[in-house]
């Protein structure tokens, strides 16, 4: 998968090597799309492609208001901040997009895999 | 000694604390686990529906007007993110301190931390919280505070119904345990027994599971339970995330 997101890592547990491991967490905005243990490389996406459609446009019209606070809060650093940021924005976002849709493709052809077996 | 040390208030949160103080402290525990396994991130800074897994524990502690002190008890290498949380994510005044290589440890830094203000009153009730259960509610917190006064101390829990009895060699009995519940926190206690019983856990070398074990060994103060919530599970496994994700969405992200 080319796409990664927001990455994140944490120690949590794994079902499958049954003790705490090293976790890669990978987010499109406020949604949790990919796990994986590094340890047994075990994966579990989700299709959430209709849920970050709902997640965007609400991060977008509350965008104004995070920014104020934002500018409010620490003006020099954030100004400074802001250029860089909103040139990075769209390369981000579409970042993002790739990496949920690839996850709901994963997604659906594991279940349809589970779904083969099961019958 | 505490080893802690510094103390954030955010612009609107002095503001909007200053009419009164309270006299209980929540002590929210972030530095547990990921001290034990070494220096890898820990899980209660994970992103959760859009905000850092600490920051919705602190967030409801700070919508229960009761709780007068909050604390935070962190790892000196998460200092950072701690001040990103804090500047980002949390309106109230969260005073930080660093933890020991154990919960209970933490547990006693962030009593010593608190010892002054409990000696003299301003303190009379400590509820202790891990931060690794995000979803903990204002409601949860206020009842297992009232608890705690009433009592002298409280745990929240849940009756648990799936369990089943078995004999030595491992045959079903056919009994139920009956009075057996799974303990969650917060765990609250008036705060004077408290700061004693783990004073005195130190000097004995004792390690308890959790404060309420630490408390029966040491104290004669009853501790009552509380029913607690099915949401206020722990973030164990990678799903556990989803599932607090999910809870969260559909509260419209309100614990």
């Amino acid at each position: 998968m080319g796409a990664k997101g927001t990455i994140e890592h944490a120690t949590l547990a794994c079902h499958r090597c049954g003790r705490e491991t090293r976790h890669e967490l990978a987010y499109a905005g406020r949604l949790l799309v990919v796990t994986t243990c590094l340890t047994c490389r075990t994966s579990i996406e989700r299709d959430v492609r209709r849920r970050y459609l709902q997640d965007l446009r609400h991060r977008m019209l509350s965008k104004p208001a995070r920014m104020a606070r934002r500018l409010r809060r620490h003006p020099v650093g954030f100004t400074g901040s802001l250029p860089r940021t909103a040139a990075r924005k769209p390369w981000r976002l579409l970042d993002e997009v790739r990496l949920v849709w690839s996850a709901a493709a994963d997604a659906r052809r594991r279940h349809s895999d589970d779904g083969g077996r099961d019958r | 000694m505490i080893s802690a040390v510094a103390e954030r208030r955010t612009r609107r949160g002095s503001a909007g604390r200053s009419r009164r103080v309270p006299p209980a402290a929540g002590v929210v525990l972030a530095s547990g686990a990921g001290t034990r396994v070494g220096a890898e991130m820990n899980k209660v800074y994970l992103p959760l529906a859009g905000r850092r897994l600490v920051s919705w524990s602190l967030d409801a502690f700070a919508r229960v007007p009761e709780i007068g002190v909050l604390l935070l008890v962190t790892r000196p290498q998460d200092r950072e993110l701690v001040d990103w949380v804090l500047d980002r994510e949390v309106d109230a005044p969260v005073e930080v301190v660093y933890g020991g290589e154990t919960r209970q440890e933490s547990e006693l830094r962030a009593l010593r931390w608190l010892s002054s203000r409990i000696d003299e009153g301003s303190v009379d009730t400590v509820l202790i919280h891990d931060a690794a259960r995000p979803l903990v509610s204002p409601a949860l917190i206020a009842g297992v505070l009232h608890e705690a006064r009433e009592c002298g101390g409280a745990i929240p829990a849940l009756p648990a119904d799936d369990l089943v009895a078995v004999d030595e060699s491992g045959a079903l009995t056919g009994q139920e345990p009956a009075s057996i519940v799974r303990a969650q926190t917060p765990q609250g206690f008036r705060a004077g027994p408290l700061l004693e019983v783990y004073e005195r856990a130190a000097r004995d070398d004792f390690v308890g599971t959790d404060t309420a074990s630490v408390m029966e060994r040491f104290s004669g103060l009853p501790v009552r339970w509380v029913r607690g919530e099915q949401q206020n599970f722990k973030i164990t496994y990678p799903h556990d995330l989803v599932v607090a994700e999910q809870v969260l969405a559909a509260a419209d992200y309100r614990t």
